[in-house]
């Protein structure tokens, strides 16, 4: 299959989003200063050593729902035409609003965190305020006792991980994307919670008269190794892939 | 430039838009496409564009499948809609961002369009008014030079000045490789402008002629009694306009709105007329090539 993918093209539709969402972005990147300001001044010392928590708080938040925010018009027959006229290829286009939602965003908004919390500690020569930031791309962290995912249990890799529920939804459907991707993210965890919960009574029933509590200890120890690598990794990779596949078949 | 063969299109299960349509388009001219409400004028448009996708047939514009929406073929598409979304950006900073994907963008031609139509280049598109934004984008839409330029309702929202330069500037940027296809009810906006002359009808086209063609076996004009062979006719000063039957191969001049209104009567018989028998003295052609050389093989 031949594709046709220029960097300059993806460069440019993503100055094209950014220029035509300036306004939301710059609200988006001026409430993390002022975040910040409002612990220093009302927080003091103390407000200044948490403010890294509540930035990254923030952070989470506003990427995981920025897909919505920036293509919420995406395949709409009127507001979206100009955008699906637009003479790039659809891998272009995908791969210009996975770099801005995935990559650029999230990345901009932790080096910004990251810059103020070096001039805080510049002021007050508090060194322990600067934000760890390769903490945040690398957890040292281990599942189960025994497995790092390092990267994939990371800060940054698990707000991309959420986010992709998000980054599906703009692709999936047309109208109201994020009442529905909501809609249907909370119908699927009612449905896996229902079926873990209903798995595990009678695994665990089955068990307790049995006496087998050691044998239960084990596979609860594999069960969450394998979600760790379901959710974290296969899930937001395959939304990804699911969303590529489905923007090819979405009309306006 | 488009080729359209065994068109089916529907939105939902049960709404049919078109059902196995055949159509062709030539570059180097300026359709209009005209339609009752709800026949699938914009349909059309959007399936030329590739923002719809056919439920069954081929569509063929410039060589490529409008479905797959490849860039190579939206760089030679340009598609107004009725409805523009005005982007919070002022004209210039609009180009600024969308003309380096149009490779034949001319930045002299956008600066003469803006001045014949009197727009602000530096006021935001989103503050501006209906009219203004249609002629705004209508600006750039031609400075793109693209080889296929589809406009949904051009004129609406256009002032009665704006819609003479419209005219004019359409009539100067038609060459010998671009097809426009305009959409309109408006016809009295278009009437000097499109030619050739679509008309839609639910499934069916009842018409794709040049004028010269619909001249050559339609009549139109005034008369001072009515009769029974008239096609069409609206009583008027001192008698009657009319549609009716070019026997004696004189010339007129066309009147958009009462063909429009003759075929929509007469649709069996335009179609008979102009559809049916375009495609049979077609293939009477080839026939008559077989006829009279034999020996030329099938394929040489």
């Amino acid at each position: 299959m031949k594709t046709s993918i220029s960097p300059e093209h993806i460069w440019r539709l993503m100055k094209n989003n950014a220029a035509q969402n300036a306004k939301q972005l710059k609200v988006v990147f001026l409430l993390v200063p002022i975040l910040y300001g409002l612990h220093v001044l009302f927080g003091g010392m103390e407000g200044l050593r948490n403010v890294s928590e509540s930035i990254l708080t923030y952070i989470g938040i506003v990427s995981v729902l920025t897909p919505f925010g920036l293509y919420k018009n995406l395949f709409h027959p009127i507001k979206g035409t100009g955008y699906g006229m637009l003479p790039a290829s659809q891998e272009e286009k995908y791969l210009s609003s996975f770099a801005i939602c995935v990559l650029a965003l999230p990345l901009a908004l932790i080096l910004l965190a990251w810059i103020l919390s070096l001039i805080g500690a510049a002021l007050t020569g508090a060194s322990s305020v600067i934000l760890d930031l390769p903490g945040l791309f690398w957890s040292n962290r281990t599942v189960a006792d025994e497995w790092n995912f390092g990267f994939f249990a990371s800060f940054y890799w698990k707000i991309v991980a959420m986010q992709s529920i998000a980054f599906w939804g703009i692709y999936f459907f047309k109208t109201r994307k994020a009442g529905k991707t909501i809609l249907t993210f909370c119908c699927v965890c009612l449905g896996l919670a229902t079926l873990l919960s209903i798995s595990a009574c009678s695994f665990s029933a089955n068990y307790y008269y049995d006496g087998l509590r050691i044998y239960m200890k084990d596979v609860s120890r594999h069960f969450t190794i394998v979600t760790s690598i379901f959710f974290d990794i296969l899930v937001p990779v395959g939304l990804w892939t699911w969303a590529y596949l489905k923007m090819k078949r979405q009309q306006f | 430039m488009i080729q359209i063969n065994n068109l089916s299109f529907q939105y939902g299960k049960k709404q049919a838009v078109f059902e196995q349509l055949d159509m062709e388009m030539k570059a180097g001219y300026i359709y209009g496409l005209l339609g009752e409400n709800g026949v699938g004028k914009t349909t059309l448009l959007r399936l030329l564009a590739g923002l719809r996708f056919p439920t069954r047939g081929s569509i063929r514009v410039a060589g490529f499948e409008p479905a797959a929406r490849k860039k190579e073929f939206l760089s030679q598409v340009c598609y107004l809609p009725d409805v523009v979304h005005a982007v919070p950006l002022s004209l210039n900073a609009y180009a600024a961002q969308m003309a380096p994907f149009y490779p034949d963008f001319d930045h002299e031609q956008f600066a003469r369009y803006i001045s014949e139509f009197n727009i602000n280049p530096d006021k935001k598109l989103s503050q501006s008014s209906h009219g203004q934004q249609k002629k705004a984008m209508m600006c750039f839409a031609l400075a793109c030079n693209t080889k296929l330029i589809l406009l949904d309702e051009p004129t609406n929202g256009m002032d009665i000045p704006s819609k003479g330069i419209f005219r004019r500037l359409i009539a100067q940027a038609a060459t010998d490789e671009k097809c426009f296809v305009i959409s309109t009810h408006q016809v009295r906006d278009l009437e000097n402008l499109i030619d050739p002359i679509i008309i839609l009808e639910h499934n069916q086209v009842l018409l794709n002629n040049t004028v010269e063609e619909i001249t050559g076996k339609l009549w139109f004009g005034r008369v001072p009694e009515k009769s029974d062979h008239d096609l069409y006719r609206e009583e008027c000063v001192g008698g009657y306009a009319i549609v009716g039957y070019n026997d004696k191969g004189e010339s007129s001049r066309l009147d958009v709105e009462m063909l429009f209104n003759a075929a929509i009567r007469n649709k069996g018989l335009f179609k008979r007329m102009f559809i049916d028998e375009i495609q049979k003295t077609h293939s009477s052609f080839a026939d008559e090539i077989k006829r009279k050389l034999p020996d030329i093989p099938e394929k040489l």
